[in-house]
């Protein structure tokens, strides 16, 4: 009986050492989002809420972008949501992708954007701070695994055109939120649509019920 | 001549006039018109200070003797880098990241006075290095089949050609005329990146560079050759910096104590010294690390810097830019001692980039 106490104590003690020391468990600043466990849980604004049978075709992903914001970028990590809004219906959405990211300025988010030739970008999440809101969603309901797979998914299209009027299951043609969505949807079975229909706006990635908030600003 | 016919004479000017003062208030009045209408600045005669600033994007010219802002000048949309010479200050007109995605580099003439911009054939150019003022690069966020965007900018014609560069190009730098570029790319969900460096000319030759390429943070000329700094996420304890010679050949190791955190600029003195700004996490505290030109361990460090995000040197100075507190320090070269600080933005999160101008 001892014997197995003190290899159950050993076991316990591997596990706790390999988790410490693990190459991944290393995160620049940001709790990692592999256990959850560590990362805040921020209300979602109710002013926000998709109207029931709401589905309109999202202003050409984007607006004017003249706002700001404060959001910072430490916590983010492989397959997080980044959504920036101006209001309802305009704003932007993009994936996050942890290997490119050494400061606010790195090109490490994977989005799709119209302007003259639109195509899939990985842009540098700064460029988010001129919403006039924005936030760091997760969806802790998906392990570590399909979220990077679901990066992996959005990083794949690369090359690819831009098109507001690409239907969800045209993986060919992409706008910033069903870039997003189609990675969930592909590689983790996760519908991100939260009032479903044709259109998947940033605003339906923030509503849905599955994406938590781990960082607001303003 | 009676009063009736002087009125008669004078009734067309005045109508001319009134309507020339209505189409003049309209103009005033309209904030599209005033735009269009403020296309140049002041010409720039000394050397001074370049802050970028992102909210109402400007770039503003400061005093180096003591940091005030001279003028500012107005950018057509977001930027978030820069590149500062003797003649001129090149920006990356990124936009904001969806719809109004911008495809421009501006271009300051400092002499002159004059902003105008070259279109480029990519969204988002998201860096910009003048290449000793002879020609420039520029790197978008596009990312395509063959690579990323980037274009080659013809300053005198005030033209870019575009092209495609290896998938992860990021860290790179002005060397004699030509740039040294780091690659580190994630292709197909791999975990493990293909790095490599690489030198780009002009002409768009492409050359492998026979350097280990692995964890490289940041290169910079230090006059004298090349500096190639090195940070491990993993093991920040044992940052270093190398450096090369032009002809490729390492001259020496430096181990880096001091650093914050992981680098965030390097520049060099322009005589084998360079300095390394670093930063622990997002706006976090960071330290300035000097290594002087002979010397294998840093001469000098400040600590305690609040958040900062950009580095320029004057040769006799380095200038740090801080995003959190809006903040610019002028910290002397032989000593690091901070001559000058001075809050030249309100906003915290305004401050983008700083520079030099070494105006003649």
């Amino acid at each position: 009986m001892r014997y197995l106490r003190r290899i159950t104590l050993l076991g316990v003690i591997a596990v706790l050492a390999c988790a410490a020391f693990a190459p991944g468990a290393y995160a620049r600043g940001g709790s990692g989002g592999g256990s959850g466990s560590a990362r805040a849980d921020i209300p979602k604004d109710p002013a926000l809420a998709t109207p029931e049978g709401y589905d309109e075709r999202p202003v050409e992903a984007g607006g004017s972008g003249d706002g700001s914001n404060n959001l910072t970028f430490g916590a983010f990590d492989d397959g997080d949501l980044i959504v920036a809004i101006e209001n309802f219906s305009v704003g932007h959405a993009g994936v996050w992708d942890s290997r490119y990211y050494s400061n606010a300025s790195s090109s490490c988010v994977w989005s799709a954007v119209k302007s003259g030739a639109g195509q899939v970008v990985r842009e540098a999440p700064i460029r988010y701070r001129t919403y006039d809101r924005a936030w760091g969603l997760w969806v802790p309901g998906v392990t570590a695994t399909l979220r990077t797979k679901a990066r992996d998914y959005c990083a794949a299209q690369l090359g690819e055109p831009y098109d507001i009027s690409a239907s969800k299951s045209d993986e060919s043609r992409w706008y910033c939120s069903k870039l997003a969505w189609s990675g969930y949807k592909q590689r983790a079975t996760v519908d991100l649509d939260a009032n479903g229909g044709f259109w998947v706006a940033p605003t339906d990635l923030y509503n849905d019920n599955d994406t938590h908030v781990f960082v607001a600003a303003n | 001549m009676g009063f009736r016919s002087s009125l008669r004479c004078l009734l067309p000017g005045l109508v001319l006039m009134s309507a020339v003062w209505i189409t003049g208030c309209d103009t005033v009045q309209d904030p599209m018109a005033v735009r269009e209408t403020r296309v140049g600045f002041q010409p720039v005669r000394e050397p001074v200070i370049a802050v970028l600033a992102m909210r109402s994007p400007r770039v503003l010219l400061l005093d180096r003797r003591d940091l005030h802002t001279l003028q500012e000048v107005p950018l057509r949309s977001l930027s978030i880098d820069m590149d500062c010479s003797a003649e001129r200050i090149l920006t990356a007109q990124c936009g904001p990241p969806a719809e109004r995605s911008d495809t421009a580099i501006g271009v300051l003439d400092l002499a002159r006075g004059t902003r105008r911009y070259i279109e480029t054939g990519h969204l988002g150019p998201e860096r910009v290095v003048d290449v000793d003022g002879i020609w420039a690069f520029a790197l978008s966020s596009s990312v395509l089949d063959a690579g990323m965007g980037a274009d080659v900018l013809d300053l005198d014609e005030m033209k870019a050609t575009g092209l495609t560069v290896p998938h992860g190009t990021r860290g790179f730098a002005a060397i004699r005329g030509r740039l040294w570029l780091a690659e580190r790319w994630f292709g197909d969900g791999n975990e493990t990146p293909t790095v490599h460096m690489y030198e780009f000319g002009a002409d768009r030759s492409v050359r492998p560079l026979p350097l280990d390429a692995r964890d490289v943070a940041a290169i910079a000329d230090t006059g004298r050759g090349v500096v190639v700094v090195r940070w491990r996420p993993q093991h920040p304890e044992i940052a270093g910096a190398e450096l090369y010679s032009y002809e490729e050949t390492l001259v020496r190791s430096v181990e880096l104590t001091g650093l914050a955190g992981e680098p965030v600029a390097v520049v060099g003195d322009g005589a084998g010294g360079f300095a390394v700004l670093s930063a622990r996490g997002e706006d976090g505290p960071g330290s300035l690390v000097f290594v002087s030109g002979t010397a294998d361990a840093p001469s000098w460090t400040v600590a305690h810097i609040d958040g900062p995000v950009a580095l320029a040197s004057t040769n006799d100075a380095f200038v740090v830019g801080s995003r959190s507190t809006g903040e610019v320090r002028m910290i002397r070269a032989t000593d690091g001692k901070v001559t000058l600080r001075r809050k030249v933005v309100a906003e915290a999160g305004d401050l983008a980039d700083v520079g030099y101008c070494a105006v003649r």
